[in-house]
């Protein structure tokens, strides 16, 4: 086993490198000036060139590929144009909303999508299993902006005198946020000044800063604001688990071993879960992890959508403004955590396929 | 008296003991028309290209035409630009007739909607097509050859998947030098290109230690015959699968690249272009946002019901049961 992880990890380099190398492409190759989408009518030739200069954008583009990494490597990912400042904090600052909303979204896809799917595949072409794929075709054919756009007007426009309102848009009530006391301070490790970096990030998760603190308000006044972002952005997910969980169940329920199962008098769960779905979560696993760039597409699209301050929103933003650094430096952090989701998903595979692991 | 022949001795008939073989296509058949939700997909499909194809004569105004020109239109009481659905027979009072209102441009959207089924389908076939002749050929050779070709050649798949689709269509349409709809088919095709790739290649993987494969090249069998007569057609089923997901996934990307303003241009009445002018409008004429959004919706839901539908037909181990 450690010598798969030992090899999976070599092979991962030049992938990370890869993704270096076309991010710094892409960044380079937006068409249009940053000068000009920074300050518009003010970019006079004396502005630019002081700002080219600045950038180190009148260096040949090697030389800017080798600065860029080098820096990158000490956690240096440049300055926003934008917004003047570092990079890295606007990520620290904005990526827990993102991670956030991602986990929720995937938990809420794969608690509703692998049930549904289980359901489907054990009663195989009866009414549940026909309403269930009709509900789960429906939801993987929605786009998710429209999704959220519905969900905006159904839950924040219609239903806005019933207890099912759920608020429009941002991350937390207003004024809520100068009410929150981070975790590290009533655990007594920090206080808000001499606070680290890692210790103010974890505390920028609201719901887990909550727990942490046994503050359920907290928990519960943000997981309505994210509960409308998560469900647009984890439907399609759900939709697409479901389907892959019942088709490859169905397969698995249909191989000779189950009928073997049954004739040895094992319990339906057991077959079911232990012979079946054992062997067939595996595909279930790769569509999971396939999923990430849904996640972060949906984001990215529903982030504005829904008025939180996320990666996604930043990211769009950035593209709007021709923010290099910025775009740079997100499109490095999604890729990276995609190439590490994909280790993960690699590990268990051969922790489900004892076939993998030996191979 | 004509003696009793005995039972056992009686010829016989070949017509009622012999099974005849159809051909496969005909099976093939058969279990699809009696799969519901492939029926039901087809017929959706069907419709969508019926529309696609008859659009000038379903669409009452081109797409492109403001009714604030059509004489008599302002003193009928054209007040606001985007107005919600005119039906005659539901008491409108306005000179023509408007399905589901007017867009913020006084543009008919019924219309743009009728013309958007051409867009949609063109966009989600194209890139479709581009995705899966690249990455069945990369999925096939990489998974077969294995060692150092496909690690290579997965590796460089992995950089291509570890981009959100949507970043990496909207930098291959910024690389094309313009937003336009031919980048974002091109862009959405080259993003989908390792989804298919990986599917081919895990299928090939689990296919190419079966026995039958192992027969086959103890047989003398070729490696181009091994690959696109024994593991291709195996390795169909999720291809299928996929691919019928991904016209969906394409026409909705085009739709979020539109969205973000990088995919279709005025004024193509591509659907997410209308989804993305009317959001902002999503509380006053709700209209806009719904129609686009339902329109997409069934377009999609054909394409994976019949994706369903076929998987379970083409899959034999499922047949009959």
């Amino acid at each position: 086993m450690s010598k798969f992880l030992l090899r999976r990890l070599i092979l991962m380099l030049p992938v990370l490198f890869g993704i270096v190398l076309i991010t710094f492409v892409i960044a380079r190759s937006i068409p249009g000036e940053p000068c000009t989408a920074m300050y518009g009518e003010k970019a006079t030739p004396a502005v630019c060139e002081a700002l080219t200069i600045r950038l180190g954008l009148d260096k040949t583009i090697p030389e800017q590929f080798v600065v860029y990494i080098t820096n990158a490597l000490r956690g240096d990912l440049g300055e926003s144009v934008q917004r003047g400042r570092p990079v890295t904090d606007i990520l620290a600052e904005r990526l827990p909303t993102t991670i956030e909303l991602a986990g929720i979204a995937l938990l809420f896809a794969i608690m509703f999508g692998v049930p549904l799917g289980i359901v489907a595949a054990y009663y195989r072409n009866s009414p549940i299993d026909v309403m269930t794929m009709i509900v789960a075709n429906m939801g993987v054919s929605m786009p998710v902006f429209w999704l959220a756009l519905m969900l905006k007007v159904l839950f924040s426009v219609t239903l806005k005198d019933t207890f099912l309102y759920l608020p429009p848009s941002g991350s937390l009530p207003a004024g809520y946020q100068t009410n929150i006391i981070p975790f590290y301070v009533s655990w007594g490790l920090a206080t808000k000044e001499t606070a680290s970096p890692f210790l103010i990030f974890i505390s920028r998760f609201n719901i887990l800063n909550g727990f942490l603190t046994l503050n359920f308000d907290l928990v519960f006044q943000a997981g309505r604001y994210l509960i409308l972002p998560a469900i647009a952005v984890g439907t399609i997910p759900l939709a697409i688990i479901a389907r892959m969980t019942r088709s490859s169940l169905v397969d698995a329920l249909n191989q000779d071993y189950i009928r073997t199962a049954r004739a040895k008098g094992l319990k339906e769960r057991v077959i079911v879960t232990r012979h079946g779905l054992r062997n067939a979560m595996l595909p279930v696993i790769t569509i999971i992890g396939l999923n990430f760039g849904y996640l972060v597409s949906g984001a990215v699209l529903t982030e504005t959508i829904f008025g939180l301050t996320g990666v996604g929103r930043t990211l769009f933003e950035a593209i709007t403004a021709r923010d290099y650094q910025v775009i740079q430096a997100v499109t490095l952090v999604v890729a990276f955590s995609f190439v590490f989701i994909n280790l993960i998903v690699d590990l268990l595979y051969g922790f489900l396929d004892p076939r993998i692991r030996l191979s | 008296m004509q003696e009793a022949v005995p039972e056992a001795n009686k010829p016989i008939s070949l017509s009622q003991e012999v099974y005849i073989a159809r051909p496969r296509w005909v099976m093939t058949l058969k279990t699809l028309v009696s799969n519901r939700s492939a029926m039901l997909g087809l017929f959706i499909i069907f419709f969508l290209l019926m529309v696609a194809l008859f659009a000038d004569f379903i669409a009452p105004y081109p797409y492109d035409k403001s009714m604030r020109d059509t004489p008599g239109y302002v003193a009928s009481g054209g007040r606001l630009p985007e107005r919600p659905p005119c039906i005659h027979a539901l008491g409108c009072e306005d000179i023509s007739e408007h399905y589901m209102g007017l867009d913020r441009n006084s543009r008919d959207q019924f219309s743009r909607i009728v013309y958007g089924t051409r867009i949609s389908l063109t966009v989600g076939l194209v890139s479709v097509s581009i995705a899966i002749l690249f990455g069945t050929l990369i999925g096939l050779f990489s998974g077969y050859a294995g060692g150092w070709f496909d690690d290579i050649t997965m590796r460089f798949m992995d950089v291509l998947l570890a981009f959100p689709s949507l970043l990496l269509a909207i930098a291959i349409v910024t690389l094309r030098e313009g937003a336009n709809l031919e980048n974002a088919m091109l862009a959405i095709g080259i993003v989908s290109v390792p989804v298919y790739a990986r599917l081919v290649r895990s299928s090939v993987l689990s296919l190419k230690e079966l026995e039958y494969i192992t027969a086959e090249r103890a047989l003398g069998a070729g490696h181009l015959r091994i690959v696109f007569w024994h593991i291709l057609p195996n390795a169909l089923t999720p291809l299928i699968v996929q691919g019928t997901l991904g016209i969906g996934t394409a026409v909705i990307e085009t739709a979020g690249l539109s969205f973000l303003g990088v995919g279709a241009s005025e004024p193509i009445p591509e659907w997410g272009k209308m989804l993305s002018d009317a959001r902002d409008l999503f509380q006053n004429a709700p209209h806009l946002v719904l129609f686009p959004g339902i329109a997409i919706t069934i377009t999609v839901l054909g394409f994976n019901l019949l994706g369903d539908g076929l998987r379970d037909v083409f899959d034999p181990r499922l047949r009959g049961k």
